[in-house]
């Protein structure tokens, strides 16, 4: 019999969403005899335990964490390797999310535990082993990991499980801690959530999540101003191929390619792009790239995951009709 | 106390730990040993490295009347990696080590977390240790509060902005969180993570690199360890299969008409760019 | 019945040879390229086709003019699709032969009805690119009317007019094997595992053409000439038009905001080992693989002639194989193997001479008829020797 810890990161908005997620993995690891744990730490962490407590878990820990919250993941990790120091724990699962990665790392070496990160599902092998599949190398390569640690400490992705209901009978058993006489070096000084100083100085298309990247397929009718048009609509950054820029349609800044601008969103539309290597080399961190071209050979074809043939004005018109 | 103060304080000692990536878009898994072929792969320094690198120099250069810094550049990884630590000498580090060993071939994240904090005691101490958010080959981010751990030192990931606070020994730091930005007072020494795309690195200009070639970096092994030290670099995260998976040499169609592609786009978008 | 025609190679000279051949009614034209149209040593390219300049000796005059003009026209039909950014040359006489070869070169264009001066007056060459220090210079040939082109969407074009015309292309096949029964080409066998015959199989794989040669034990005699070029980024916004610049050594354009040089092909020595060899373009990292010998190069050529490079950011790189014969002109038309020819071995001037290369080796093909392009650059000038 062991225990199967969940952390649940307290963040500025409360309980992290996707911890629903990594207690349903905890629960389908979960062999015959073994309690699935959710532990939290925070300055004010009892006012969490509803949002905390879900179905199908044995255990809730709660460490109150005088002072420390998020941001202090010197002490707060701490907390949490303190609390499950007496305990046999097999597996901590977290959410892979910026709100627990530094406090899991530090966790991982204050128990010099093994860590898995980024996982996407778990899987039960045959000598009851728990395999951690995860990819690597972008989206290039599916590797699986073991753990030679107990505990392993693993962080999942968000998305490869369901979110595990609250539990409609309340809390399940709590045990309530308080970590006292924790030191942080880091002190906040504002929380606002507010733009920082450093706004002016990025280039907006290597900041942006969402890039539309225009080529000589804009030049014609009105598909330019209908781009401009989407991209503002949709927060996205507009971009365009390197005539776009010789021609004067956007600035050099707005340039992506070899003699431009790298750039790395999370998604890149292509709209009326060739696709010649000069332009493809802009763009990296294998973004989800969606391509718009009249021409179903066009090099572009081998380059983005998606591509539709089509006029990319008639489909930029769809995109900013309402639905 | 006056000599608290930064401005007339000691030079600043800064760190930069880089790694040395594969940039390439195709990747080969070596069938027999089920290992990516990492010696047959393009590599370049891992992109948020140079972000990390660029807050350095502006920090070094916030400090140019006040003492001034210095920056020292760590690498772990094969020889190949010294192209990258040329990178930073030819953007204005001073000096650079390659941390290099078959012994330290097979670390995980913990193990490369424990060769750098060894390496950064034994060159530092350093007020402020760079290091860029995550390699883009594994993209974990969990080297830096690692070695943070390490070293007993506090961390912040997601650095958007660091400066000098009013007291020596003392760094104003900006955070990306979900919410949006979260100013910190950090005292030093610490690590720090900058993300890609929160400033915009410099080049190396054909002068430096010039420079940069002719500075020698020293190669630093394992037998600075001590035997226990070396025990505890066995990964404790172990790869167990490693298979390549079928990149997209054609784009997946997507069909219909305007409207039809409409919608499919906007789905894509959507799922494509929600936040991890 | 018509002519089927197989090309090997889908980089400028495929492309434009595919064009020329698709203009003729009893030709049936297929390409085949193993990756992407133009992205071979043409996506690579400078693209530079300068009125007059040391690249090609001016017996060939006409050869650069109807590239140039090739290319002008296509900008006429379509503005943009020849890639044509008219930011003129400057050539730079470091002696008196260069000196000579250049006012050659000034009367052929103003005889053709362009621009173009000799410029000895230190000041005024300053004035066209102010970052130059003209200490080495003796003078320099100037004229505002060319420029540089972009030799992947060139070949693109072609390929777009050829189909257009009834040609085919295939991309993301590579020919694996090149069949030949007593002495002739028949066919040609792809990775796909089909095979096609011909009537002509015409080889432009340039740099690839020693691996195709070999599959019919042919030792096409081209060797590979590292191009080596960077993108430099200035450290102020150049706000004055930069001329193509040529230098005996290196020349340099601009691109963007950014300043492309690399080493002149002329300035190659076969023989050294820095500069020469025989390698497989397959193994090419796309971006990066320069030599750190090549930033000392560059760093000396910058200090002494283009001071305002030196602190220019070095924003990337590239290498790139030039394929390039002893002589350096290329290889053109019929090998000792019947109906295989080659068009290949263009090294550093394939932009220029594709098109009135292809032109003669399209009639010759097609019609029989040769030229003296087709007997001057022919594969048996090699063979004798
Ligand atoms: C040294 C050098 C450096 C270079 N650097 C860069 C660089 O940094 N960035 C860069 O982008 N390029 C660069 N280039 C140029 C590059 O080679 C290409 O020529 C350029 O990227 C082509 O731009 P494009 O795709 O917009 O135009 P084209 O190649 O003309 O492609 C236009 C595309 O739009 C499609 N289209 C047309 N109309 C429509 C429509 N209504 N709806 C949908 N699709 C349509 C067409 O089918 C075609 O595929 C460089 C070239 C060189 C030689
Ligand atoms: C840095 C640099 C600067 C240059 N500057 C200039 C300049 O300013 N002016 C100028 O005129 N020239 C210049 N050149 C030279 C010019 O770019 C080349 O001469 C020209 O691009 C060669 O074209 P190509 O079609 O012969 O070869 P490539 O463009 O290399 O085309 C060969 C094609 O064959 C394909 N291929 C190979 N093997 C097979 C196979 N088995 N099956 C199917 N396909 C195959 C390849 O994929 C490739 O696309 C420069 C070159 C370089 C590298």
């Amino acid at each position: 019999m062991s225990e199967i810890v969940v952390f649940a990161p307290i963040t500025g908005q409360g309980v992290l969403p996707s911890t629903a997620e990594v207690v349903t993995a905890a629960r389908d690891i979960c062999g015959a005899g073994d309690r699935v744990i959710v532990v939290a730490a925070d300055d004010d962490v009892a006012r969490y335990r509803d949002a905390l407590s879900f179905e199908g878990v044995d255990e809730l820990v709660l460490i109150r964490t005088p002072d420390i919250t998020g941001a202090n993941t010197d002490a707060l990790s701490h907390a949490i390797a303190d609390a499950l120091e007496d305990r046999d724990v097999s597996f901590v699962l977290a959410p892979a999310s910026d709100a627990a990665r530094s406090v899991m790392a530090r966790v991982a070496v204050l128990m010099d535990a093994g860590m898995t990160a980024a996982v996407k599902t778990l899987e039960v092998a045959g000598d009851g082993d728990i395999a951690q599949l995860k990819t690597s190398f972008g989206d290039q390569a599916m590797v699986s990991c073991s753990l030679t640690t107990r505990p392993g400490i693993v962080t999942l992705l968000p998305g490869n499980y369901d979110a595990a209901l609250l539990s409609a009978s309340g809390a399940p058993s709590v045990t309530e801690r308080v970590a006292d006489g924790l030191v942080s070096a880091v002190e906040v000084l504002a929380d606002d959530g507010g733009a920082g100083n450093s706004d002016d100085e990025v280039l907006p298309i290597t900041a942006a999540d969402y890039v539309v990247c225009v080529g000589r397929g804009a030049m014609t009718g009105d598909n330019f101003e209908l781009a401009k048009k989407y991209a503002a609509k949709a927060g996205a950054a507009l971009a365009g191929s390197r005539p776009m820029i010789d021609n004067g349609w956007l600035p050099f800044a707005a340039q992506v390619g070899e003699s431009g601008t790298v750039i790395r969103p999370r998604v890149a539309l292509i709209l009326g792009v060739s696709g010649a290597i000069q332009f493809t080399e802009g763009i990296k961190g294998e973004p989800l790239t969606i391509a718009v071209n009249t021409d179903k050979d066009a090099g572009i074809s081998h380059f983005a995951k998606y591509l539709a043939v089509a006029d990319m004005g008639d489909v930029l018109k769809e995109l900013l009709s309402d639905v | 106390m006056e000599i608290d103060d930064a401005k007339g304080a000691k030079p600043l000692r800064l760190a930069i730990c880089v790694k040395h990536v594969p940039t390439c878009d195709d990747i080969e898994v070596d069938e027999a040993t089920g290992r990516i072929r990492r010696a047959d792969a393009e590599c370049d320094i891992n992109p948020c490295d140079l972000n990390a690198m660029e807050m350095a120099n502006a920090l070094k250069k916030s400090v140019a009347d006040a003492g001034g810094a210095t920056i020292m550049a760590f690498s772990m990884g094969p020889d190949g990696a010294l192209a990258s630590l040329k990178k930073c000498l030819a953007l204005g580090a001073d000096e650079a080590y390659l941390l290099s060993d078959r012994k330290f071939a097979g670390c995980d994240t913990l193990g490369t977390a424990r060769v750098l904090a060894h390496f950064l005691k034994a060159k530092g101490p350093f007020d402020v240790i760079f290091m860029g958010e995550m390699a883009s080959d594994g993209a974990t981010g969990q080297v830096g509060p690692m070695t943070a751990a390490l070293l007993g030192v506090p961390d912040v990931i997601s650095v958007a902005t660091i400066s000098c606070g009013e007291r020596a020994g003392q760094f104003i730091v900006e955070q990306h969180i979900a919410e949006g930005v979260r100013r910190l007072l950090v005292k030093s020494p610490m690590v720090v993570t900058v993300p890609f795309g929160v400033n915009q690195p410099k080049l190396p200009t054909l002068r430096m690199q010039m420079r940069a070639n002719k500075i020698a970096i020293p190669v630093l092994t394992a037998s600075e360890l001590s035997a226990d030290e070396l025990a505890r670099l066995a990964p404790k995260s172990i790869v167990t299969s490693t298979r390549a998976i079928g990149t997209h040499a054609q784009a997946e169609l997507i069909e219909g008409d305007a409207k039809a592609i409409a919608a499919k786009i906007r789905e894509l978008v959507e799922g494509g760019r929600q936040h991890v | 019945m018509k002519k089927k025609i197989g090309i090997i190679g889908g980089g400028i000279s495929g492309t434009a040879l595919g064009y020329n051949l698709s203009l003729y009614d009893d030709a049936d034209v297929t390409i085949y390229e193993k990756d992407r149209i133009g992205c071979g040593t043409t996506s690579k390219s400078a693209g530079t086709v300068c009125l007059f300049d040391d690249s090609l000796n001016n017996r060939y005059w006409d050869v650069r003019l109807y590239g140039f003009e090739t290319y002008m026209k296509m900008e006429r039909e379509e503005k943009g699709s020849a890639g044509f950014d008219k930011t003129g040359t400057l050539v730079c006489a470091l002696s008196e032969k260069d000196e000579r070869r250049i006012k050659t070169g000034i009367a052929l264009a103003r005889a053709a009805g362009y621009t173009g001066e000799y410029i000895t007056d230190k000041e005024r060459i300053k004035a066209i690119l102010p970052m130059l220090n003209t200490d080495a210079i003796i003078g320099a040939g100037y004229t505002k009317d060319d420029g540089y082109f972009d030799g992947t969407m060139i070949s693109n074009n072609f390929a777009a007019k050829m189909t257009a015309n009834g040609g085919k292309i295939i991309t993301g096949v590579r020919v694996t094997a090149i069949n030949a029964e007593g002495g002739t080409a028949k066919s040609v066998t792809t990775d796909a595992g089909d095979t096609e015959a011909y009537d002509v199989i015409v080889d432009c794989t340039g740099p690839w053409s020693r691996f195709t040669g070999a599959m019919l034990d042919l030792d096409v005699p081209i060797w590979h000439t590292k191009a080596e070029a960077f993108f430099l980024a200035p450290a102020e916004n150049l706000d004055y038009i930069f001329p193509v610049l040529k230098f005996p050594a290196f020349y340099a354009l601009r691109a963007g905001n950014n300043i492309f040089i690399c080493k002149s092909h002329l300035s190659m020595d076969l023989d050294n080992p820095m500069h020469a060899g025989q390698w497989d373009p397959d193994k090419l990292p796309e971006r990066g693989g320069t030599d750190d010998y090549f930033i000392e190069f560059l760093y000396e050529q910058m200090e002494k002639d283009v001071p305002g490079l030196v602190d220019a950011g070095l924003s990337s790189s590239w290498l790139s194989y030039r394929a390039e014969t002893r002589d350096f002109l290329p290889i053109i038309g019929e090998t000792p193997i019947k109906n295989y020819l080659l068009a290949t071995g263009y090294g550093g001037n394939g932009v220029i001479e594709a098109p009135a290369v292809s032109r003669d080796l399209a009639k010759y093909i097609m019609r029989g008829e040769s030229t003296l392009l087709i007997e001057e650059w022919a594969f048996s000038r090699l063979w004798k020797k």
